[in-house]
């Protein structure tokens, strides 16, 4: 199997053994997230537990064909998939994400995913070096940071600290190569071990698989760290075509080094640069990337803090930082130190950006802090120091002060709390599931906030959110759009096979549109793009999908394409001949995977409902964003970039929206489970038995 | 995201030049160097591509002036009429709002106007300053 190692690692907690699962059996599912659904399906005995910190529960850390190599954005990244902590009403079967040198050093020892069941009856490291697996003993490591964890594990590995290493045998009595990398290690930290809803996997420095509460997942287990050195290899179909597909995107999609489009509308034309909120602290600095990217998006810096820290870990503290330091030099230091604190805690700082703004209206409001209603001796008069930032992730990653309450889950603390209302008052942003919001409004951005809430967690997926960036960037300065909407529009319509290639409508989201038919067929394609492309084959985010690229004569974009597609780059490495098309397919079976373990979770049509500031309160100018520009037609039919903020959702209209989506999805529209029709025309019957089995197949007589 | 490289206009600076608001009371002037109470916060982001919104507030004039001022990395994202109405029913300066509202009407762009507010609300804040002392 070209673009295998061939084996899955099986670690079962509970007996401390690990065993072989062959990849074949799995490799209809590509790899990934569909691979790792497969496996939980498989593996987990109890598929109605509702939180992930149950025994019960199976995590699998999966890579795809496409780690390890040089395809362009997807060779470092790796899918975490399970039952996850802390969301509302029920912690779903979920998935997180991260990057860096573990999913490429793992297929080097041999393996295409682990699969942890069970729990340990004390704290345990794995030593993975190659086909050796070795049960280890952790209770030394337990109580220390991810940092420290990592630096533990490699010393007992052998490695050596900083760049100047010399070669060391892998095993010391076996020919099995030499290496001078240091283990890639994949660790918790105290908020994983307090089993809090913040916990989350850290390896390296700055790689973080956030969302999902995996960390919590893991300490449930007794499980610290994974630690792996690899030093084999695998084969790739067709290497010759791997480079020429290499080199189409380089001449023809991504960005011209020596001559930067810096205007580019497009993921891949564009220059990159470390995703910081805040200044990088130093120009003497080296970018950091996940193995095989060409993006770079991270960085480590000669000042010691900051390293591998981009994008959210970078901003949760940022707000407050500014209102207390005033020099850029401060306020980048600050916030830098403030995300190695949560690197540090290995603690999923994304509820943190909205919930303390939260937390913050509760003090303020004279409700939270010492002596009030919600008890609270942590010092929010400082709050913006780095004094407070420690005191605060400290608290809520040990279940000491609110940590207590918020361990749980945001939304939990809520409702024990008694503030309902600001559920309705919009004073707590979190629209879905529990999960804050991610800046793009579901008012506004209709495909992130309908396919989350149809789905699992906060979508983070920026496939169409191109859009919003590009389109209100250039309104923002008054510069001339390099797509007019209808040019933006046809091009992006073209891309979207097969269920609505060529029909733009599905990007009018004018207030006209946005219960149609058309708009549930783009959110369809969204969400199995990503399951297969984008979590499965694991194009990063950050670059895929290539929708449309101001690089071409004709804008458009790299994705499906004959020379550079999504498909060209699979078939090259994997020998198969899989259209892109057959890719959304696979997505769109996985999808259906995930609902069925949904269901049996308890879900049902009734509980796919927003918050209710969402239906009732207008997106307001000002509340968030001054504007909001998307493509929306005029009644005429005219294609013009509209502000849509001004509105809100219409409770009964989306009801009607589900009953679409439902049915091109071939679920029972009663009640969103699915038919046994629809499963068993993607070889699910087993999974359409089980559903049966419970009374929970769509079509059939239910409650 | 850069805005640096964007300038006020020739016809900017002229009618600038022309709008030179009255020097603040005294009361007025310790008001707008003052920080408003939390309910009184005038709500704001900050937008980085292709990462998100970085939700914010503004509490005083100071802090606007600092939200608005020009960033290589992000962009401010407030929507100025509003802190046009902000700045005369919070802090109570007429003046101040209804160049701000001119500013707005009158920019080529968003940018434009938000680095024209900057300007504006920095020379309220000396102007402030030099009735009560200080610093910005």
């Amino acid at each position: 199997m070209y673009g295998y190692a061939g084996k899955i690692l099986h670690l079962d907690m509970s007996s401390r053994k690990s065993a072989v699962i062959l990849t074949e059996h799995y490799r209809s599912w590509g790899g990934g997230h569909g691979m790792g659904s497969a496996l939980f399906w498989d593996f987990c005995k109890d598929k109605t537990i509702t939180d992930g910190r149950s025994p019960a529960n199976v995590v699998c850390i999966m890579t795809s064909p496409l780690c390890g190599t040089i395809v362009p954005s997807a060779g470092g990244r790796c899918e975490v998939v399970g039952v996850g902590v802390g969301l509302h009403p029920v912690s779903w079967f979920t998935r997180s994400n991260f990057g860096g040198r573990f999913s490429t050093t793992l297929k080097y020892a041999g393996w295409d995913g682990i699969v942890v069941t069970g729990k340990a009856d004390h704290p345990l490291w794995i030593d993975i070096r190659n086909d050796e697996v070795s049960f280890r003993d952790a209770r030394s490591l337990w109580g220390k940071d991810t940092w420290t964890t990592q630096q533990e594990i490699w010393r007992e590995v052998g490695a050596e600290q900083g760049t100047k290493k010399a070669w060391r045998e892998i095993r010391k009595h076996f020919d099995e190569g030499q290496t001078a990398d240091k283990p890639a290690v994949l660790a918790i930290g105290p908020a994983g071990e307090s089993l809090s809803c913040h916990g989350c996997l850290i390896h390296d420095a700055g790689n973080g698989a956030g969302q999902g509460g995996f960390g919590a997942v893991w300490g449930a287990k007794n499980l610290k760290a994974i630690s792996v050195t690899g030093t084999g290899l695998f084969s790739v179909a067709d290497p010759a075509a791997l480079l020429q597909a290499r080199f189409a995107t380089k001449e023809k999609y991504a960005t011209h080094t020596e001559n930067p489009d810096l205007r580019a509308w497009s993921f891949l034309a564009k220059p990159f640069r470390p995703v910081l909120f805040s200044a990088p602290p130093t120009k003497n600095r080296r970018p950091q990337a996940c193995q095989g990217c060409i993006t770079g998006c991270r960085a480590r810096y000669g000042v010691g803090y900051g390293n591998e820290s981009s994008c959210q870990e970078t901003s949760w503290y940022l707000s407050h930082v500014r209102r207390v330091f005033k020099t850029p030099a401060e306020i980048t230091e600050v916030n830098l130190k403030a995300a190695d604190i949560v690197q540090k805690y290995g603690f999923n700082s994304y509820p943190v950006m909205a919930g303390l703004h939260w937390l913050e209206h509760l003090h303020e409001e004279g409700i939270l802090g010492d002596g009030r209603a919600i008890p609270s001796s942590l010092p929010w008069e400082e709050l913006g120091t780095l004094d407070f930032a420690e005191k605060f992730i400290h608290a809520l990653a040990t279940r000491t002060d609110i940590g207590a309450d918020l361990a749980d889950g945001w939304l939990q603390a809520a409702l024990k709390w008694g503030r309902e209302e600001d559920l309705r008052t919009g004073a707590m942003h979190f629209p879905y599931w529990g999960s804050p919001e991610h800046g793009y409004d579901p008012r506004a951005e209709l495909e992130w906030g309908y396919g989350t809430i149809v789905g699992d967690r906060d979508l983070n997926s920026h496939c169409f959110n191109q859009i919003f960036w590009d389109v209100n960037i250039h309104f923002a300065f008054g510069m001339p759009m390099r797509l007019d909407a209808r040019e933006m529009v046809e091009t992006v319509a073209a891309k979207l096979s097969p269920y609505i290639k060529d029909r733009p409508e599905a990007l009018d989201f004018g207030n006209a549109n946005m219960y149609s038919e058309a708009v549930a067929q783009l959110v369809r394609w969204q969400l199995h793009y990503c399951r297969f492309w984008k979590q499965s084959a694991l194009f990063c985010d950050l670059r895929w999908p290539n929708l449309y690229n101001s690089n071409t004569p004709d804008f458009s974009g790299a994705t499906a394409s004959a020379d550079a597609g999504e498909q060209v780059f699979w078939n090259a490495v994997t020998g198969d001949r899989l259209s892109f098309e057959q890719g959304i397919e696979l997505g769109r079976r996985i999808w259906n995977l995930d609902n069925a373990i949904w269901v049996l979770q308890g879900r049902h049509r009734d509980m796919v409902r927003f918050a209710p500031y969402i239906y009732e309160n207008r997106f307001t100018k000002g509340e968030i964003l001054p504007f909001y520009f998307w493509p929306c037609r005029d009644k005429d039919g005219t294609w013009r970039y509209a502000d849509v903020m001004g509105r809100a959702i219409d409770f009964d209209k989306f009801e009607e929206w589900k009953t679409i989506f439902y049915r091109l999805e071939g679920w029972d529209t009663k009640t969103g489970w699915p038919l046994r029709n629809t499963l068993e025309k993607m070889e699910l019957d087993h999974v359409a038995d089980a559903l049966e089995a419970v009374g929970k197949l769509g079509g059939k007589p239910h409650e | 995201m850069s805005q640096t490289h964007l300038k006020p206009s020739a016809s900017w600076e002229e009618s600038r030049m022309n709008n030179i608001l009255a020097p603040p009371s005294p009361n007025l002037a310790r008001k707008l160097l003052a920080t408003v109470p939390y309910r009184e916060r005038l709500t704001a982001c900050r937008l980085m591509e292709p990462v998100g919104v970085l939700q914010d507030s503004i509490r005083s004039l100071r802090e606007a002036y600092l939200y608005l001022l020009p960033d290589a990395r992000t962009l401010p994202a407030v929507h100025l009429p509003s802190l046009a109405e902000w700045v005369g029913e919070v802090l109570g300066d007429v003046e101040l709002e209804e160049e701000l509202q001119r500013i707005f009407c009158e920019a080529k762009s968003y940018v434009e106007a938000c680095i024209h507010s900057c300007e504006q609300i920095e020379a309220r804040i000396l102007q402030a300053r030099a009735v009560v002392g200080g610093v910005i």
